[in-house]
C-alpha cells in the first residue's frame, strides 16, 4: 500500500503567511500567565539574602532571629543543598560544573560576587520575608575583589576558587592556584612565515564590557515539594526539561520525581536557561513543611546576580599582502567567566576568524574567573565581541591596502572546503554569493549624500544548533489537531511550529491548537535557544505530520479495502474527487468571538471516505527527532 | 518595603506638625517617583509618610499676568505643561517639565519634589533658577522665602530644616521681551538623567535691542545645581543684534564655573564641553523667544 | 493569612467596577492590583518607573502603578489592561497589536497597550514622532519598537474611521 501526497513543496500555503498568533488574545488582554502570576493555596513568599560584598569569606551565618520572626516558615542556607562533586553538565547553550552551580545558588564558605545568594527565607508575606532577611546575621571576612580579566590573570592576583587549576590545551591540568580555568588553542600553518610574507600588519586590542540580557520579566520560581516526595515547579524558563535536569542534579533526585511547568516567559535572550531560584524554592518548600513557595527577583537582583555576557579583552593581529591577501592571523582572547568557570570563549574562538580563508593562524582563548555573577548565554554567546574585534581589524586592513570592504572579502572570504578557525571544513555556506549580492544591491551602490553618513560592512559566523525536540498531536473527530510541544514559547514559536504542522497536514494553522506543556506531558525537549526552535521543533512536527497522514490513510484504507492508492489533498481542493481527503472543513477563527461551528451540511468529504470517530479514534503519535541534526546544522554561518 | 504609617495632610500646618513630631523618620510624599524608589531600595528609614497632594495650596497652579505663577509644590509636571497660559509665559519651565522621565513619570512627578530631592542633575532646577523662582517654606516657626538657587546645599540636601515643608514656588511674571529655555544632554532622546543641563533666561528692553538682564544655571556639573551669576552679568547691556559674541562669552563663563566629576554618565572634559555648548544654545533659544515676545507674554 | 500592619480600607473604581480592598500603606498599587485584585495583566518589570510594564490609567492620567501607593488610590478611577476590551470584542489597539505582530514575549505588552490607550485618549491623531515620545517610558526588549509604533498608528487610523 503506498501513499501519494500531492503537496508541491514550492507552493506553501501556510508557511509565509502572517497569521494571528495562537497566544495573542491572552497576551493582549493580560490573561496570559507568566511565572510571577502564579497563585496557589497556602502559598509562601520567599526572598533571597544577597552578599553586599564582591569577594568575602563567610565566617558565620546566624538565622535564629529570622526564624523567630512570626510568619517565617523556613530559612535555607548553602548547608541545605547537597554537596556535589566536580561534574560538568551541558546545558544546551553552555555548560556548567555542578559543584560550582550549587555554590553559586547558595554560597558555601565564600561569596564571589555582589549579590551572591547567602540565605533564603520563606514567610507568609513578602514583607515578612524581607524583614526576616534583615535579621539574618552574616559575619564576612572581606577579601580583595578582582573585576577584570587583566587583573585576574596577573601573578599574585587574589584567587577566587582555591581548588581551581588551569586546564591547559585540552588535558594537562596546572598545578598552581589560579583564576584561569582553561586555556584553549587553535593553530594551523606557520604563523612566523605567514607574518613574514605580509606587507602590512595590523594589531589592535579591544576591551568589551559585561552586558546583561535585560529581559523585561525578572526571574521567578514557585515550587511545591510535596509530602509524597514529588516536586512541582512553575517557572519562566527557556527550557522546562533543562530546569528539570538541573534540579535533579543539584538536589540529587531522579528526574522522574520532578515536574516543571513552564509558564509564559517574558524574554530570556539566553539568560533564562540556568536555574537561579528553582532549587531555593524547592528546598524552602521542603523545609516549610511541603508548602508551595514563590520567589520572584526584583530588577536589582536580576542585574546584580543573574548571568550577563562575558566582558572580554581581545587582541587581533593580522598580516596582509599589498594586493590584499591575508597571510596570517593571531588572536588572543580572555573572557570573564564570572565567579565560576564557563565563559563562552570557546564559541568566541569559533567565530573570530571563521569568515576568512587563512592558512596560518593561531587563536588562544582563556576562560577567567572574576568577582561577577557567572556568565550566561546571550544571543550568540561569546560571538559578538569576537566578531567585533576581528571585523574592526579587517576594516582597517582593507582600508590600508585600498580595497573596498566587499572586494577585500571576495578575495579572502571562506567558501566550501575552507576550514574554520577552529578546524572543521565548511560545507556550502553562500558567503561569497552574499557578498556579490551586496555589491549589486542599491543599498550598497546608492551614493552617499550629506554629512555624517557612511556605510558599514561586517561579516560574522554563527552555527545553528539542532538539538532534540519531541512533539505529539491528537487528531480530533472534527479534523482539528491538538499539538503538544515542549519548546517554551519566547516570541511566537507556538504559531511558527503549528504552521509547519498545518502545512504538512494541509490544514489551516488555526486548526492546529498548540500547547506548551509540562515535563510530564511531552517527551524531552532541549531549550528554546541557539536559534533552534523553529527549525528543530519545526522538523519534529513536520515528521509528525507525515506520520499522522500515513497513519490516517492506512486506517482509512484498511476498513474500506481500497485497491488503489489514496491521495491526500490541501484544503482548497475540497470539491475535488472522492479519492482526495481533507482533514477539516472548519473555517479559520481569528476573531475575538468564538469560532462558529461549521454547519454540518457543508462537510466536503464524500460519505464514502469521510472519517468518523468510529474509524479514526483520537490518535496520539509521539515522534522524537533524530539527533543527527546537531552535526548536520552546526556549520552554517550567518553572513551579515 | 519597610512598614510605615500614611497620612493625608489637610493643611501645610498639619503637615509641618506631623513632620516635626516624627523627626528624621518622616518623609513627604508628592508624586512619589523618587520617594517610592528610595523606600524600595531601603535607602531611607521611614516610619511616617505624609501625603501632601491633598493640601489645596500645595496643589495650586495659578498664573496671573500681573502677579506671576504660584506653583504648588505637589503639582505634577503634566498639569504645568498642559496649561497653555503657563506654557506661553514660562517656556524654560515647560522645557524641563516635559522632559523629566516619560509621560508616566510626568503624570505624578512634581517640580517641588524634583527640587526637594536635590539631585545635582535635576532637570527642573536650572530652569527654575533661570526663571528666578522663590521658594515658600512652611515650618514650625512660620513661613519663610528663599531664592531657588540657594535651596539645594548638596546632593540630596536642602535648606529645609527639621519639620519644614516646601509649600510652593513663585515665579515672577514675565515682562514683554522675556525668554527662557532649558536644554540637557543625554545619550538617548528620552528617559535619562542629564549628563549636563543648562537653563537660561534673558530680558530685552522694550524695543528688543538690548539685553537688560540674564540668568544662567547649570545642572550635573557640581554638587548642587549651579547659578552662574557672572554668565548672566556678561550679557547685560549687550546688543541683541550682536548677541552671538555676548552669548559665546557667557558660555565660556558657564564652562569656567562648571566643576564636574567623572562618573558613569560622563567625564569632566565632556561635561565642561557640554556646559558651554548647552549654555550657548539655551541662550540663543531664550533670545529668540524673547524677541518673539516683545509685545508681551500676557496674552 | 499573613499578618498585616496598619491595614487601611481603600475604595476605588477599577475597570469600571467599584471595589474595596484592604492594604498596608507600604503596598504599592501594583502589589494590590496583582496580588489582591488578581489583575495580573499588570506586570512588574523594574519596580522603579523605568520600564512601564505596570502602567495603568488613574483618573485619566498614565502612571506607573509600581510608584503609586495603594492607599493613594482611594476614590480614584483606574484602568488596567484587563479593562481595555469590551465583552465581545478587543479594543482596536489590542486587535492592531495582534495584526501587526507588535509583541513577542508579551510581558511588556499590557503596559504598552495602556500607555497607547492613554495617548489616543489625549491625542486621537498622533504623529509617529508623538507616538515614539509618548511610549518612551515603556521598554520592550524583543520587538525593536517599530511594529508597536505602526500598530498604534494603525489603530488610531481605524478608530478614526469608526
Amino acid at each position: 500500500m503506498s501513499v501519494v501526497a500531492d503537496q508541491d513543496m514550492k507552493e506553501f500555503k501556510v508557511i509565509g503567511s502572517r497569521p494571528i498568533r495562537h497566544d495573542g488574545i491572552d497576551k493582549v488582554t493580560g490573561r496570559a500567565l507568566y511565572g510571577a502570576d502564579i497563585r496557589l493555596p497556602g502559598l509562601l513568599y520567599g526572598k533571597v539574602l544577597r552578599s553586599p560584598h564582591a569577594h568575602a569569606r563567610i565566617r558565620r551565618i546566624d538565622a535564629s532571629k529570622a526564624l523567630a520572626l512570626p510568619g517565617v516558615k523556613a530559612v535555607a542556607t548553602g548547608a541545605d543543598l547537597p554537596s556535589l562533586s566536580d561534574t560538568v553538565k551541558a546545558l544546551g547553550e553552555g555548560s556548567v560544573n555542578l559543584k560550582y552551580q550549587s555554590t553559586g545558588l547558595l554560597a558555601d564558605d565564600k561569596v564571589l560576587f555582589h549579590g551572591h545568594p547567602v540565605a533564603a527565607v520563606a514567610a507568609t508575606s513578602i514583607h515578612i520575608a524581607e524583614e526576616a532577611l534583615a535579621l539574618i546575621e552574616v559575619d564576612y571576612e572581606l577579601l580583595p575583589p578582582v573585576l577584570d580579566v587583566r587583573t585576574a590573570m596577573q601573578e599574585g592576583a587574589p584567587i577566587l576558587l582555591d581548588d581551581l587549576r588551569t586546564r591547559e590545551l585540552g588535558d594537562q591540568i596546572g598545578t598552581q592556584r589560579t583564576n584561569v580555568a582553561e586555556h584553549i588553542r587553535h593553530q594551523r600553518g606557520d604563523l612566523a612565515r605567514g607574518f613574514a610574507e605580509a606587507d602590512m600588519i595590523v594589531e589592535r586590542e579591544f576591551t568589551t564590557s559585561t552586558v546583561h540580557q535585560g529581559y523585561i520579566e525578572p526571574q521567578n520560581a514557585t515550587a511545591l515539594w510535596n509530602g509524597d516526595g514529588l516536586i512541582t515547579v512553575w517557572t519562566s524558563t527557556q527550557g522546562a526539561h533543562s530546569v528539570r535536569s538541573q534540579l535533579a542534579e543539584l538536589l540529587l533526585l531522579p528526574e522522574t520525581r520532578i515536574k516543571v511547568i513552564p509558564m509564559e516567559i517574558g524574554g530570556g535572550f539566553g539568560g533564562k536557561i540556568n536555574v537561579y531560584l528553582e532549587p531555593l524554592a524547592a528546598i524552602l518548600s521542603l523545609k516549610a513543611g511541603h508548602k508551595p513557595v514563590k520567589l520572584v527577583m526584583n530588577r536589582a537582583e536580576v542585574l546584580m546576580a543573574t548571568g550577563p555576557t562575558s566582558g572580554s579583552v581581545i587582541r587581533v593581529k593580522m598580516g596582509v599582502t599589498r594586493d590584499g591577501r591575508i597571510t596570517a592571523a593571531e588572536v588572543w582572547m580572555a573572557y570573564e567567566a564570572g565567579a565560576y568557570p564557563g565563559s563562552p570563549v570557546g564559541s568566541g574562538m569559533n567565530v573570530v576568524l571563521s569568515p576568512y580563508r587563512i592558512e596560518n593562524l593561531q587563536i588562544d582563548g582563556y576562560d577567567v574567573v572574576v568577582n561577577k555573577p557567572r556568565a550566561a548565554a546571550y544571543r550568540a554567546p561569546g560571538g559578538t565581541n569576537a566578531a567585533y574585534a576581528a571585523e574592526a581589524v579587517i576594516d582597517e586592513l582593507a582600508e590600508k591596502v585600498g580595497l573596498d570592504p566587499l572586494a577585500f572579502r571576495l578575495l579572502n572570504g571562506a567558501q566550501e572546503g575552507d576550514r574554520r578557525g577552529d578546524g572543521p571544513a565548511f560545507r556550502r555556506i553562500g558567503y561569497l554569493e552574499t557578498v556579490r549580492a551586496i555589491q549589486e544591491s542599491d543599498h550598497y551602490r546608492t551614493p552617499l549624500t550629506g554629512p555624517h553618513r557612511g556605510r558599514g560592512v561586517a561579516s560574522g559566523y554563527w552555527g545553528n544548533w539542532g538539538g532534540k525536540s519531541s512533539v505529539s498531536a491528537s487528531v480530533n473527530a472534527d479534523g482539528q489537531v491538538n499539538l503538544v510541544e515542549g519548546s517554551t514559547d519566547i516570541g511566537g514559536s507556538r504559531t511558527s511550529i503549528a504552521m509547519q504542522l498545518a502545512e504538512t497536514l494541509g490544514i489551516s494553522e488555526q486548526d492546529v491548537k498548540p500547547y506548551v506543556v509540562d515535563t510530564d506531558s511531552v517527551g524531552y525537549n532541549d531549550v528554546t535557544g541557539g536559534s533552534r526552535t523553529t527549525f528543530g521543533t519545526g522538523w519534529a512536527v513536520y515528521e509528525l505530520g507525515l506520520k499522522l497522514k500515513e497513519e490516517m490513510l492506512a486506517r482509512v484504507h484498511t476498513p474500506m479495502a481500497y485497491s488503489q492508492p489514496m491521495a491526500y489533498s490541501q484544503p482548497k481542493t475540497s470539491a475535488s474527487p472522492s479519492k482526495k481527503l481533507r482533514l477539516s472543513s472548519t473555517t479559520t477563527a481569528r476573531s475575538w468571538r468564538a469560532p462558529r461551528p461549521t454547519p454540518r451540511n457543508t462537510a466536503p468529504v464524500s460519505p464514502r471516505t469521510s472519517w468518523t470517530s468510529k474509524w479514526i479514534p483520537r490518535r496520539r503519535a509521539i515522534w522524537s527527532t533524530p539527533a543527527c541534526w546537531t552535526t548536520a546544522c552546526r556549520s552554517r554561518p550567518i553572513c551579515r | 518595603m519597610q512598614a510605615f504609617d500614611y497620612i493625608r495632610a489637610q493643611s501645610a500646618e498639619q503637615a509641618v506638625a506631623l513632620l516635626s513630631q516624627a523627626g528624621d523618620h518622616a518623609r513627604v510624599l508628592a508624586g512619589g517617583t523618587d520617594l517610592l524608589a528610595q523606600l524600595k531600595e531601603g535607602r531611607r528609614k521611614v516610619s511616617l509618610v505624609v501625603d501632601i497632594k491633598f493640601i489645596p495650596e500645595l496643589n495650586e497652579l495659578c498664573y496671573d499676568p500681573a502677579e506671576g505663577l504660584w506653583l504648588g509644590a505637589a503639582v505634577p509636571c503634566y498639569r504645568i505643561y498642559n496649561n497653555h497660559a503657563v506654557a506661553r509665559a514660562y517656556p524654560g519651565l515647560i522645557d524641563a517639565a516635559s522632559l523629566i522621565g516619560g509621560v508616566q513619570i510626568q503624570g505624578r512627578a512634581s517640580l517641588g519634589g524634583n527640587l526637594c530631592n536635590a539631585s545635582p542633575a535635576a532637570d527642573s532646577i536650572p530652569a527654575l533658577i533661570a526663571h528666578a523662582a522663590i521658594c515658600q517654606i512652611a515650618g514650625p516657626a512660620g513661613r519663610r522665602h528663599v531664592p531657588v538657587e540657594t535651596f539645594c546645599t548638596g546632593p540630596g540636601r536642602t535648606v529645609l530644616a527639621a519639620g519644614e515643608l516646601l509649600v510652593s514656588l513663585h515665579l515672577p511674571p514675565p515682562r514683554p521681551g522675556f525668554g527662557a529655555a532649558y536644554l540637557r544632554f543625554i545619550p538617548r532622546n528620552e528617559m535619562d538623567i542629564a549628563v549636563v543641563g543648562s537653563g537660561a533666561s534673558v530680558q530685552l528692553d522694550e524695543r528688543g535691542e538690548t539685553i537688560v538682564s540674564a540668568r544662567v544655571a547649570l545642572g550635573a556639573v557640581a554638587p548642587t545645581p549651579l547659578y552662574v551669576q557672572e554668565a548672566g552679568a556678561a550679557l547685560v547691556g549687550r546688543s541683541v543684534a550682536d548677541a552671538e559674541a555676548a552669548i559665546a562669552e557667557a558660555a565660556g563663563l558657564a564652562q569656567a564655573a562648571a566643576r564636574p566629576i567623572d562618573d558613569m554618565r560622563g567625564t569632566v572634559a565632556q561635561r565642561k564641553h557640554l556646559a558651554a555648548v548647552l549654555t550657548r544654545r539655551a541662550l540663543r533659544i531664550a533670545v529668540e523667544r524673547a524677541k518673539s515676545n516683545l509685545s508681551g507674554a500676557q496674552q | 493569612m499573613s499578618t498585616r500592619k496598619n491595614e487601611t480600607m481603600v475604595r476605588a473604581r477599577i475597570n469600571g467596577e467599584e471595589v474595596a480592598f484592604l492594604c498596608e500603606p507600604r503596598e504599592t498599587l501594583l502589589d494590590v492590583l496583582r496580588n489582591d485584585l488578581e489583575l495580573t495583566g499588570v506586570k512588574e518589570g523594574c519596580g522603579n518607573g523605568n520600564c512601564g510594564a505596570c502602567n495603568v490609567i488613574m483618573d485619566g492620567v498614565l502612571v506607573n502603578s509600581c510608584l503609586v501607593l495603594a492607599v493613594e488610590a482611594e476614590g480614584r478611577s483606574i484602568t488596567t489592561v484587563e479593562g481595555l476590551a469590551a465583552p465581545d470584542r478587543l479594543h482596536p489597539l489590542q486587535q492592531s497589536f495582534l495584526e501587526h505582530a507588535a509583541l513577542q514575549c508579551g510581558v511588556c505588552t499590557p503596559g504598552f497597550l495602556v500607555a497607547a490607550k492613554s495617548l489616543l485618549d489625549h491625542n486621537p491623531h498622533p504623529t509617529e514622532h508623538e507616538v515614539r515620545y509618548w511610549l518612551a517610558g515603556n521598554l520592550c526588549r524583543c520587538t525593536g519598537y517599530d511594529k508597536i509604533v505602526r500598530a498604534v498608528l494603525d489603530a488610531a487610523d481605524k478608530m478614526d474611521g469608526n
